[in-house]
């Protein structure tokens, strides 16, 4: 098998607050390789936004390591780019100076980057809409300029932070398939963490199933549904069954860390 | 090309009216009050006609202070302003301070600017930027220290450096606020000039406004008022465009002054 693109090793992250320790990410371990499709979902507060912000570089684990070809990750770089869950486009600029905004702050020429961030623009199908500004546009066409800036730069990887999460469910599914086709033709690897199980099942090559805090690799399912997909795969036995055990399984996780709730609160009231 | 509601027609209407009912106004308390308490909205315009040429001196004088005590308060309340916005510990640490200066009544400090500085330009200058540098310094503060965590998130993902932070994602992100704040700034600025001009000068429309009021010339009087009113509703206006560009452009309310 061919050397992983990005390597997630023995990874944990404690957090020190008021003398107490909080381990929020242990002993993660997984693998992505060249165009893979990865997502990570996990019960709320398991971690998975501090282990998307490890995978980009902006913190650092406390032990262990994330490479991308062999190559430590130490803090945010150029192989890197990220997707934020908030709303994150510049309301000054317009829809195509956003998308130039990653290639202008790496020096490339103007007609250059002007040349590609128009064909990202239209790849992203927000052609005629190059000179509006972010109020003009919707929720959905927003997190579309944040896709678009990112992809422009041709990262060797996207790490994308619930891109979706706060558009409604059909909305999610449908950006979901344009996503899908959009890092076809791009090439690009991802790695996506979400909450939402259908756009887990839907896009993923491979889901890393976290548990309840301290977050751990629990599952690690790889996806049988046939490429290329579209929203009719929704329909196919082969995405409930994917989505039955991710179901399942983050029952199983949110169960425990109810019980665990349970018994803290019960252990106060007795005192 | 610009179509205007029938809302924004009501507006500019209104906007309209307002000075044709103080105008009338004004002719009201002159009939009440008579002469010499008084003069009357055309006594006053003639006596500006009449005397724009011996005034044009004290208000290219009182304009030329203006616009220098501004440039001070503005670059140096939008230097600290920003730079103490940058800083947790400093935004906490000063923005009692400021705000507790900024509400102190300015003009009972005013012996003490005579003191340091006599009846000289610096003097006004000193007066009216100490009135100015307030609000913008608060107001940059404010901007630069609640720009959203995620702009500056993406500034380190695309491992920026301080200048092309400032350049473009800070000092974009905090236009809109530092416009009004510029426009605040400029309206103290000016309240500073005219009451150094009026306690302590020789020269400027504040100083006028007083030798008429010793004179017990209302036509006078009010002649300067409407030089004064005129000066502010200028610049206050270019500003006001200045504040509707940006704000269109990141959607905010507009206050169509077209």
């Amino acid at each position: 098998m061919a050397e992983p693109l990005m390597k997630v090793e023995n990874l944990t992250k404690v957090y020190n607050s008021d003398a107490k320790e909080v381990v929020a990410l242990k002993n993660i371990e997984f693998t992505v390789q060249k165009g893979e499709f990865i997502s990570i979902v996990g019960p709320s507060g398991c971690g998975k936004t501090t282990l998307l912000e490890i995978l980009s570089g902006l913190r650092l684990p406390t032990t262990g390591s994330v490479k991308i070809k062999g190559k430590a990750v130490t803090g945010p770089q150029r192989s890197i780019g990220i997707v934020f869950q908030e709303e994150s486009t510049f309301p000054w600029r317009t829809v195509l100076e956003n998308v130039e905004f990653g290639l202008q702050m790496q020096g490339m020429p103007k007609a250059e980057y002007r040349d590609k961030a128009h064909k990202m623009v239209e790849l992203v199908g927000l052609k005629g809409f190059e000179n509006s500004y972010p109020f003009e546009l919707s929720g959905g066409m927003r997190q579309r300029v944040a896709i678009a800036r990112t992809l422009v730069t041709q990262p060797e990887i996207v790490v994308m932070d619930e891109p979706f999460g706060a558009l409604d469910e059909q909305t999610r599914l449908i950006l979901g398939g344009e996503l899908l086709k959009i890092v076809e033709q791009t090439k690009a690897t991802v790695v996506l963490v979400t909450h939402s199980i259908q756009e887990a099942a839907l896009l993923s090559d491979k889901i890393v199933v976290l548990s309840a805090r301290p977050g751990k690799v629990k599952y690690l399912i790889k996806s049988t549904l046939p490429k290329p997909r579209d929203a009719t795969a929704l329909t196919t036995p082969e995405f409930a069954e994917i989505t039955q055990k991710l179901w399942s399984s983050l029952e199983e996780e949110s169960l425990t860390k109810r019980h665990d709730v349970d018994n803290d609160s019960s252990r106060v009231v007795g005192q | 090309m610009k179509i205007k509601t029938s809302q924004q027609k009501w507006y500019a209407f209104g906007r309209y009216m307002v000075p044709v009912a103080i105008i009338i106004l004004w002719e009201i308390i002159y009939l009440m009050l008579g002469e010499p308490a008084m003069a009357s909205p055309w006594q006053s315009v003639v006596e500006l006609k009449e005397n724009a040429n011996r005034w044009l001196g004290d208000m290219g004088n009182t304009v030329f202070t203006l616009l220098i005590s501004f440039i001070i308060a503005s670059i140096s309340g939008v230097i600290l302003g920003f730079f103490i916005g940058l800083s947790a510990f400093w935004t906490k640490t000063l923005s009692p301070l400021l705000l507790g200066l900024y509400s102190i009544p300015k003009v009972t400090l005013y012996p003490i600017f005579l003191l340091i500085f006599g009846l000289t330009l610096q003097g006004r200058v000193a007066f009216s930027v100490f009135h100015g540098i307030f609000p913008i310094m608060i107001i940059c503060m404010e901007a630069t220290r609640t720009v959203p965590d995620i702009y500056l998130k993406l500034a380190k993902s695309y491992r920026m450096s301080f200048m092309q932070k400032a350049r473009q994602i800070l000092i974009p992100a905090i236009m809109p606020q530092l416009v009004v704040g510029l426009r605040m700034s400029f309206s103290l600025c000016f309240l500073g000039l005219i009451l150094a001009e009026m306690f302590a000068s020789y020269e400027g429309l504040g100083h006028r406004l007083v030798h008429y009021m010793s004179l017990n010339q209302p036509s006078s009087i009010l002649a300067i008022i409407i030089f004064i009113v005129f000066i502010a509703f200028f610049f206050t206006f270019l500003f006001l465009i200045w504040q509707e560009k940006n704000e269109q452009k990141i959607g905010k309310r507009q206050i169509n002054l077209s």
